[in-house]
């Protein structure tokens, strides 16, 4: 008899993975999410010029006025930030926030006709044509956006552009200093 | 041709499984001889290891006895089996079930969760590009720009400013699209075109809800409207997005997908003929139940693209003896009138009216300045006459050819 | 032939390592240089996910390569190369994971189901052959079904060669195999 459930060992062990594999599978957990090291952490440091010339070049003082910033990585060449760009138009105009935008590995001329062309929800915004200000803050690509609060620590971190959802579960919670 | 290959080999596979499966069906007995067979070479090949000494004595007899007792034990557990009875149901349909569900499983899968009708990709590529009509864009916002400064109280004008610089952004209501939709909004509050893009606006700015709400406004006063379809395509998308309930009136009834797809196969001159069917069949079913507003104004419709005007005339009076049509039917309406005049006559008293009310609701509108412009002079107002011709001229583009007429008829208007 | 020819390009293109390094991102120094390829190697593109940031043509993978280059031009030691890529992008930035609390199952789980399998065999293979050592002889009855089974084959075995058992306890089991 015990040998007749001995068979069904691998039977059981197959059962098992395959339950795991169902569960991991339907959980609905997005495997290409990879997080980002930054959240939780004190704001990395940025040192960047301004994007529009003359300006004063942007630094961490920006993440030093106590309320809560948003830091947009955008490009005029990338087609998603186009699509969240009404978002951050949004936050600005109805919810008040203060955004960073960030022009990465974009010509200034470009970036700031692109804002001209579709309007600018930044309060300040560089320009890090190198992508080396990206690096610090260990971007993958844009658009990425980080949340700092006003002790500097970053708090939430977006991967591809915004949607409705983010606005709403997190980012305008988050702006009204309820840290998810 | 690849459906055929996937399937012939997913045959062969479950052929191969089955083989083996059905061939196995002895019975307890001929299996027992078969074991039997087996052990016996295994009792062989151990008396010729012990006489050539590579298994020592001992050994030797403990293999033996090892095999002797297995012979014992197969011997029961055949004549347990009693060996004239049939295999059970169980075990006659499991195998071969079990062989058919896995293919039948993927097949159910495939259909569920694949796309069987999906062109492959490079076709799609290839093809799509070449379809697209090519529009200069950047001249469009040029010539849109242009004309929104120089009429900066023209709603019209600012609201297609907004569109070509929707258009310029790859369909985002970009900031100053937005400026100008606003304008055109102040000018005239109902414009649907308008409506659509601020709608359009809310829903990219993540107000999802005032966009639906918005949207399904516009539905529910243009459920007949062209663009009807496309804006129920464009709230089913944002409210899926949103994961709400798209909560859409029922669509007015169309021609069904199987009838699109017979149309499709027919030469022109059959298809026309088909058509008309269809018209003469609404026309029928309106006459018992002539309460139908929207069928009136979808017959009109019919009836105008069919070229039939009269009819058309006439199926307008009817909606809008229901209801009054709204200026972008009453502009078609007028539009099914004048196309019946012979070139040069003046429009009918029906008609008049028709376009007089038109020209209420859109005073800019060409065809009711023009056609009211022949009618005043006809009936001698022909300072009417000149200033309605004249505000059309002021309207038309440079190179407008019928410009030149105009500009004659305006002369002979003005000559007494 | 222009067919087979371009068959054969494709495959010497196959053939070829997919290096993404440009000649202007390389260092002079050749050993600098050599050492930046080893790290290069190790980290992962976190765009590309499951390429070395030396294979991966992607924006970020070039900016990795070059902050790679300058660190180790600053000076760094390769393990500060990796920390300090670490310290932006995360353990997932090394395509070899580190051996800590949170990996164990990670690089142990394999090597301890090989053990326990190993561990199962022997144990089997031992109890097999101390039954096979001194399996107890048969007993009178089962020597007469024996010989019923086998008939006239069964006569080798040397201490019962008296061949006692005829052929008349056929009640005992099956029909012998030739007989009848």
């Amino acid at each position: 008899m015990s040998r007749r459930l001995l068979y069904l060992l691998p039977l059981l062990t197959l059962a098992l993975m395959a339950g795991f594999f169902a569960w991991s599978l339907l959980i609905g957990r997005d495997p290409a999410a990879i997080g980002s090291v930054v959240v939780g952490r004190p704001a990395p440091p940025l040192n960047i010029p301004a994007l529009q010339e003359g300006q004063a070049p942007l630094t961490d003082a920006l993440f030093k006025s106590g309320k809560p910033v948003l830091v947009n990585f955008f490009a005029s060449w990338c087609a998603p930030c186009l699509a969240e760009h009404p978002l951050f138009m949004r936050l600005k105009e109805r919810e008040g926030a203060i955004v960073i935008g960030i022009a990465w590995k974009n010509k200034r001329d470009e970036a700031l006709a692109w804002l001209k062309r579709l309007g600018n929800p930044f309060q300040t915004a560089g320009l890090d044509l190198e992508g080396k200000a990206g690096l610090d803050w260990g971007l993958s690509g844009v658009p990425e956006t980080y949340a700092v609060d006003g002790n500097g620590i970053v708090r939430l971190h977006f991967r591809g552009p915004l949607i409705e959802r983010d606005l709403t579960d997190s980012v305008i919670p988050f702006l009204k200093g309820n840290t998810p | 041709m690849l459906e055929l290959v996937l399937a012939l080999l997913s045959a062969a596979t479950v052929g191969v499984l089955l083989i083996p499966l059905l061939g196995s069906r002895f019975d307890a007995k001929s299996r027992f001889e078969g074991e039997l067979g087996i052990y016996r070479d295994q009792l062989a090949e151990i008396e010729r290891e012990r006489t050539n000494g590579i298994l020592a004595e001992s050994e030797a007899a403990a293999a033996r006895t090892e095999v002797e007792r297995r012979i014992l034990a197969a011997a029961d557990q055949a004549a347990a089996v009693p060996s004239s009875k049939p295999p059970s149901t169980l075990h006659k349909v499991l195998p071969p079930g079990l062989a058919l569900a896995v293919p039948l499983l993927a097949l159910g899968l495939y259909l569920q969760l694949g796309h069987p009708g999906l062109p492959s990709a490079p076709f799609a590529r290839g093809s799509a590009p070449a379809e697209e009509p090519h529009m200069d864009i950047a001249r469009l916002v040029v010539e849109a720009r242009a004309r929104a400064t120089e009429h900066p109280d023209d709603p019209e004008a600012q609201a297609a400013l907004g569109e070509a610089l929707t258009l310029e952004a790859d369909g985002t209501v970009t900031q100053p699209a937005l400026e100008a939709f606003n304008k055109a909004l102040q000018r005239n509050p109902g414009d649907p075109r308008t409506l659509y893009y601020l709608g359009l606006h809310q829903a990219q700015s993540g107000d999802s809800a005032a966009a639906l709400a918005r949207w399904r406004d516009l539905l529910t006063k243009y459920p007949d409207a062209p663009f009807a379809p496309g804006l129920r395509a464009e709230i089913e998308r944002v409210a899926r997005a949103a994961g709400v309930d798209p909560g859409l009136p029922p669509a007015p009834t169309g021609p069904s997908r199987e009838q699109q797809d017979t149309m499709a196969k027919l030469s022109p001159a059959e298809r026309q003929q088909a058509i008309r069917g269809m018209v003469e069949g609404l026309a029928e079913r309106l006459k018992e139940n002539p309460q139908d507003r929207a069928g009136w104004l979808r017959l009109a419709n019919a009836w105008k693209v069919l070229g039939e005007n009269a009819n058309a005339v006439d199926a307008y009076v009817h909606a809008d003896s229901l209801a009054p049509v709204d200026a972008r039917q009453l502009a078609d309406w007028a539009e099914a009138y004048v196309r019946q005049l012979k070139p040069g006559d003046p429009p009918p008293p029906a008609a008049v009216a028709v376009l007089e009310r038109l020209e209420k609701a859109e005073p800019r509108n060409g065809l009711a300045l023009f056609y009211l412009g022949a009618a005043s002079f006809a009936s001698g107002d022909k300072q009417a006459a000149a200033r309605r011709w004249k505000a059309l001229l002021s309207r038309l583009p440079p190179d407008a050819p019928i410009r030149e007429m105009l500009e004659q008829r305006i002369k002979e208007a003005e000559a007494k | 032939m222009w067919a087979r020819s371009q068959c054969i390009a494709l495959l010497l293109l196959c053939a070829l390592p997919a290096l993404a390094v440009e000649p202007t991102e390389m260092l002079k120094d050749p050993a600098l240089e050599a050492r930046a390829r080893q790290i290069g190697q190790a980290l992962r593109c976190v765009v590309c996910q499951n390429q070395s940031i030396d294979d991966s043509q992607a924006e970020v993978a070039h900016d990795m390569r070059r902050a790679v280059r300058e660190r180790l031009q600053a000076g760094d030691s390769d393990d500060q190369v990796f920390a300090y890529m670490v310290a932006r992008y995360g353990d997932y930035v090394l395509l070899k994971p580190p051996f800590k609390a949170r990996t164990l199952v990670l690089w142990l789980g394999a090597p301890a189901l090989l053990l326990i399998a190993g561990v199962a065999l022997l144990f089997a293979a031992r109890r097999r052959r101390t039954a096979t050592v001194a399996p107890p002889p048969l007993n009178e009855e089962e020597r007469v079904r024996l010989s019923v089974i086998l008939g006239d084959q069964w006569d080798f075995h040397p201490e019962r060669s008296e061949g006692a058992c005829g052929k008349q306890e056929r009640s005992l089991g099956l029909r012998p195999r030739d007989d009848s």
